[in-house]
């Protein structure tokens, strides 16, 4: 057993001990408290820490710690401008609707946002629009970060013993369940323990242990970014060092290869996805496992990565001569080059925008949609009702003024490093382009192995998975509560009592979990693209109702429906057109700007159309909602 | 819709709403700033003489690292100055209501 996989047996189970102890708490100073309240809002007491830390970790989902790393790494410093909208972004997401939202749902004793936007126009229909609209969506959310959770944790796992005997133990359990065996043993077990431990966690501590274990994530993020920092920093010798290097580099060739032996063999041979190959003065990496049959001397053609920077070449075959890289001995005939569409055979792209770029020509990062990622940032994470939610729980606005501030710090600090990490990975790490999700995983094992204390990759790669998580337990408390109090307790018995709620509550949360985990045992081709028509498709319908609702008196409730379809509706519209025009499940850019701006003006029009033919807003509710109505009183 | 018998406009509303104004200017700004500097200086022609500022391109570190250290600045200051407190209603017990119950039940 490795001392690296051994720390990372030991951090996780260090690191779930503490969720659970952290939910135990969670459920003790809840007792005695309104049940449906503390479940799923923590009573609106959190203090500063609290509630800022929950906000980053739930907003910081696994796709900075896995998708965002992978980018940086494959486009190079043209990410930060890609993601420089979060600098502004804690300030427009938590103080645009915090302080109102709060105010009314207070107001109203409003727990959910399906419930806020019902309660400001008293009406049912709103409520059922959103709550039907903010299940669907959600729903795919979860499903994504459930799948992030199982494969982080098999990463992590995968070169335990210990872990792989449990592999061969549910293999041999689950191989005559249908459905359940098409599942890969080791990413089943992993999801199921990490669903397990999540669902525990929310069911026994709700709301509270959520924010709470959200705060431990946070730390264990920041932690994590900032020791790899100092390390990434330190092995590639500076920034500068970095950046000047990553000047000098060439975006490699993939493309597909024949690779062929001097003679037949008598046995299949394997070759590992990742194996290096080395032929004639060039450097190829493997793409996917490759096998040359019994009786054969040469495999079917396979995926295969040219390196093409000089300077990797030379560290590459230096490597293999000290014998610090095995050498196959294979012969690499390249069948299908497939050069970089934007920055094939240049240097200086990575250094520079748009960045090079695999499949666009245009490269990674035109002006276009840098001007769209500026606005969708701050604007989508302020129409995520896992967010919004959030600024339900406060429990004063100097609470809110601090958070500002602190989640600002915090973003600052963690997204530039990361950054600044990745561009180091770049030079360090050559290849990855292989698979560009394990980019983090594997330079932390890299970075903790170059630096002779390899127990510490176990920490550094919990920084991902505690974001997976927190953003896990968000989702699912969202979810079950739309369905609990937005439809049982709106719907089907108003005077249910708590005992029933509590049930019902616990109930609900499994049997979602249950069903995501069940969706995802065979993740559906496209799930990457249905997260991100989820993130956008929740932005578009609820961030323009939220925001008139909110600060319109003429806003109504017919105008909020219309706003929601309005968006929805240009949001799957978009999809479509993406679907047909390039066969791919993705949102069209209509002129080069990002959906997202679309299905905003979709709802807001619609919302324009309806106030402008339909009936004028209900007067008293204007007067509640837009008036001190107690200063008339006194 | 204003009445001259309307009671005062809500405070917490008045005020979020001025918040609002200048949030939306303060994107606004450095939008413009990061963007227009960006595409200024950021998308040179190939061949281009690279300039470094504290390790990262200039690029990075006049179009992106001090805007964002501006706008974690102004986020700060006017989450601490700005941005006015208020005191929030306390929530009653987590009964379902309707709009119209609930309102009764804070006038009682």
């Amino acid at each position: 057993m490795s001392e690296g996989s051994t720390a990372a047996l030991l951090t996780f189970a260090g690191y779930t001990i503490s969720v659970f102890v952290l939910a135990i708490l969670s459920n003790r100073v809840g007792k005695g408290k309104d049940f449906v309240g503390e479940y799923f809002l923590g009573s609106r007491s959190f203090g500063v820490w609290a509630f800022a830390l929950t906000f980053a970790a739930t907003n910081a989902s696994g796709g900075s710690f896995t998708g965002f790393p992978a980018l940086i790494y494959t486009h190079g410093w043209t990410l930060a401008l890609w993601i420089a909208a979060y600098m502004v972004m804690p300030l427009v997401s938590m103080a645009l609707i915090g302080k109102r939202m709060n105010q009314i749902a207070r107001k109203t004793n409003a727990l959910t946002i399906p419930e806020v936007l019902r309660a400001r126009f008293d009406s049912s229909a709103v409520g059922l629009v959103a709550t039907s609209l903010l299940i669907f969506f959600m729903f795919f959310y979860l499903l994504a970060q459930f799948k992030a959770g199982g494969i982080i944790l098999s990463t992590l796992f995968a070169d335990e013993p210990l872990f792989q005997s449990a592999v061969s133990f549910v293999s041999q359990m689950t191989m005559n369940i249908p459905w359940v065996n098409q599942a890969e043993p080791d990413y089943l077990l992993c999801l199921i323990l990490f669903a397990g431990a999540v669902i525990i966690y929310v069911v026994y501590g709700g709301f509270r242990a959520v924010v709470w274990t959200d705060v431990m994530q946070g730390i264990v993020m920041f932690l994590g970014v900032i020791l790899m920092l100092g390390m990434a920093l330190w092995q590639v010798g500076g920034l500068e060092a970095a950046t000047r290097k990553l000047e000098k580099m060439i975006p490699p060739e993939h493309g597909f290869a024949i690779l062929s032996t001097t003679s037949a063999s008598n046995v299949d041979q394997t070759y590992a996805k990742g194996t290096w190959l080395f032929d004639s003065g060039n450097v190829f990496r493997l793409g996917e496992l490759a096998t040359i049959a019994k009786g054969q001397s040469s495999t079917e053609p396979v995926k295969i990565l040219k390196i093409t920077t000089p300077f990797e070449i030379e560290e590459l075959n230096s490597k293999r001569k000290s014998g610090r890289i095995a050498d196959t001995g294979l012969r690499v005939r390249v069948t299908k080059p497939e050069a970089y569409q934007y920055g094939a055979g240049q240097t200086g792209t990575y250094v520079s925008n748009p960045g090079p770029d695999s499949a666009n020509e245009l490269g990674f990062l035109a002006v276009g949609t840098a001007i769209s990622f500026f606005i969708f940032w701050p604007f989508a994470a302020t129409g995520q009702p896992s967010n919004m939610v959030r600024l339900l729980s406060f429990k004063d606005t100097r609470t809110l003024r601090y958070s500002i501030v602190t989640v600002a710090i915090y973003y600052s600090i963690i997204y530039f490093a990361l950054i600044i990490i990745f561009c180091c990975a770049r030079v360090l790490m050559p290849g990855m382009e292989i698979a560009p999700d394990q980019t983090m995983p594997a330079f932390a094992a890299q970075l903790t192995q170059d630096a002779g204390i390899p127990w510490l990759a176990g920490l550094l790669v919990a920084a991902p998975f505690a974001a997976v998580m927190s953003s896990v337990d968000s989702f699912l408390l969202v979810v079950s509560s739309a369905v609990v109090r937005d439809i049982y307790q709106q719907h089907v018995d108003r005077q249910a009592p708590e005992k029933m709620i509590k049930i019902l509550s616990y109930s609900v949360t499994v049997i979602v979990g249950v069903l995501a985990v069940l969706c995802v045992l065979n993740p559906p081709q496209y799930l990457q693209d249905l997260i991100v028509f989820a993130t956008g498709g929740l932005a578009a319908c609820f961030l323009i109702p939220m925001l008139l609702s909110l600060y319109w008196p003429r806003m109504t409730a017919n105008a909020t429906i219309a706003a929601m379809l309005g968006g929805t509706g240009m949001h799957m519209g978009l999809t479509c057109w993406g679907y047909l025009a390039n066969n791919e499940f993705r949102a069209y850019s209509f002129l080069g700007l990002n959906p997202f701006i679309w299905d905003l003006i979709g709802s807001l029009v619609m919302a324009l159309i309806v106030i402008a033919i339909g009936p004028k807003p209900n007067r008293d509710l204007v007067l509640k909602f837009f008036h001190d109505t107690s200063a008339s009183r006194d | 819709m204003v009445q001259e018998d309307d009671p005062p406009v809500d405070p917490v509303f008045k005020t979020s709403l001025r918040e609002l104004k200048w949030i939306f200017v303060i994107w606004l700004v450095h939008f413009v700033w990061v963007v227009g500097y960006c595409y200024a200086f950021g998308y040179p022609a190939p061949e281009t003489e690279l300039i470094t500022v504290i390790g990262m391109p200039s690029w990075v570190f006049w179009g992106v690292f001090v805007p964002w250290i501006s706008a974690t600045v102004v986020s700060s200051w006017f989450a601490l100055t700005q941005i006015e407190d208020h005191d929030l209603p306390d929530s009653l017990p987590a009964t379902v209501t309707s709009n119209s119950d609930t309102q009764r039940g804070n006038e009682s």
